[in-house]
């Protein structure tokens, strides 16, 4: 009797030794350099308003800080189906930050072209607008084991979209006189339609838990084929990075000419706030 | 990939280059048997519109692959034995510098698979029992392995896009703002595995 029991039992003190950590914290050497690239970001919406394009350099650390990229000179072309153009300067309001005024929004059947010269070098980039989905309306879940907190739902729009959350509980009791990185919270949420292995096997993504009251402005932004290509190459390099099926490293799309990097996007965006109730 | 009308265009063609030399010294004879060898190679590929156009190391190229297998037969019955492998880690690509995009932490790359995992290497033991007394019309046999036995973390992967969770599990950021704080991490398959083998053969 002892022997029959000798190997299961041997077994289930070995079991646990299968489900060690797969993944763990490491130091990596990288031997990092900081490129003459430039790093682009600019989005010009359908509204009027002031739009903005942000100029930056690579970082060689991982959690480093982008330096700007000032004195650049920085202009957005409208070019109409008539070959028509129109062109409108961005002045820079703060190092690396340039601004339109408020009288250019984008439109259908434009083509938009940002115009950026510094140090002597030249770098465009084109992008159009296309339609954005409704939005759909806000859902979210009790937090398990915690009466007052929720967690967001989020679903994919029929559409390529960008959806970005600002969440906001400064405001309310307990939580006013907290830091404003405890208080807020900044979610960004992409809807792309390809199929992805890496993006059905992607890696476990941390949960943004807010009480109930709080305020929750959501933006959404439509998304062309070509920003979408963008923003697949970008999931992949981040997000959908490290599941369980990989794809090969390797450079992030862009729209810009070369020596440029990040993306210059026009879309039209539909927005909403809503605040969080109690759910029964 | 399979839901993309035009793959053709998504294909490049190059070339391979391979080198290399192996030796290897074994002993059948009597109780201790077993063998060592070691190669040396080295695994390089061209392709066109990758990595600049210039040569570049494939991810298997893996210049030192040394392996040593020892086996004792106790009785007619039993048998034990051991290997240990040792092998230069994969040739990967990690970022040589990044870039804040919408609050994401992007890696740049410059050369294709400019760096290396760590060394491969772990130990395996087994130990074999022939469960028939004499075979004759057939024979069946079982083995338990203990593969990896010093629980060497031998990673398969390297990522620079998470970070930490209050649990200490690694995970992608969930937010953009607060910025995270992201790590490197590495990713293994198994450290101590145990294995039952039950092996039935006729003559």
């Amino acid at each position: 009797m002892t022997r029959n029991y000798y190997i299961p039992s041997l077994l289930l003190i070995l079991l646990p030794l299968l489900y060690f950590s797969c993944e763990e914290k490491t130091d990596w050497e990288l031997d990092t350099n900081e490129p003459k690239v430039i790093v682009v970001e600019g989005v010009l919406t359908n509204e009027r308003k002031a739009h903005e394009v942000r100029i930056s350099r690579p970082m060689a650390d991982l959690n480093g800080t982008p330096q700007p990229v000032s004195g650049a000179f920085v202009a957005i072309w409208e070019t109409d189906q008539s070959d028509n153009n129109r062109a409108h300067r961005l002045h820079e309001v703060q190092p690396g930050r340039y601004i339109t005024d408020s009288t250019i929004m984008a439109v259908y059947g434009k083509l938009y072209t940002l115009f950026i010269l510094y140090q002597g070098q030249e770098y465009t980039g084109s992008s159009y607008m296309v339609p954005v989905d409704a939005l759909l309306p806000l859902k979210y879940h009790k937090v398990p084991g915690e009466e007052f907190w929720y967690e967001l739902n989020f679903s994919e729009t029929d559409q390529p979209s960008m959806m970005e959350i600002n969440l906001n509980w400064g405001h309310l009791p307990g939580f006013r006189n907290l830091p404003r990185e405890e208080t807020r919270a900044r979610i960004v949420y992409y809807t792309v339609k390809s199929i992805d292995v890496n993006k059905i096997f992607k890696p476990a993504k941390e949960r943004v838990p807010f009480p109930v009251g709080t305020r929750v402005y959501r933006r959404q932004y439509s998304m062309n084929q070509e920003q979408e290509d963008f923003v697949r190459s970008l999931m992949a390099e981040t997000e959908w990075r490290g599941g369980l099926f990989d794809v090969q490293p390797g450079n992030v799309r862009t729209n810009l000419s070369p020596g440029a990097v990040g993306y210059f996007s026009v879309s039209q965006v539909v927005a909403d706030t809503s605040i969080i109730l109690p759910l029964p | 990939m399979l839901m993309n009308p035009h793959i053709e265009q998504e294909l490049r063609f190059g070339t391979g280059e391979a080198y290399g030399f192996e030796v290897l010294l074994k002993k059948y004879q009597g109780r201790l048997n077993g063998w060592i060898g070691y190669a040396w190679s080295r695994s390089w590929r061209h392709i066109e519109d990758i990595n600049n156009n210039e040569r570049y190391r494939a991810a298997w190229d893996r210049p030192h692959d040394l392996s040593f297998y020892l086996s004792y037969n106790i009785s007619d019955r039993w048998m034990i034995s051991m290997n240990w492998l040792y092998m230069t880690g994969f040739a990967f690509s990690s970022p040589t510098s990044f870039y804040k995009y919408n609050g994401l932490t992007v890696p740049i790359y410059e050369v294709k698979n400019n760096d290396r995992l760590p060394d491969y290497h772990r130990l395996d033991m087994n130990a074999e029992f022939q469960i028939n007394k004499k075979p004759r019309r057939y024979s069946h046999k079982i083995r338990l392995t203990l593969f990896n036995l010093y629980n060497r973390t031998n990673p398969i992967a390297i990522n620079f896009n998470k970070t930490l969770y209050p649990n200490g599990e690694p995970v992608v950021p969930g937010k953009v703002y607060p910025p995270p704080e992201l790590f490197a991490t590495q990713k293994y398959l198994y450290g101590i595995t145990p294995a039952i083998n039950y092996t039935f053969t006729f003559k």
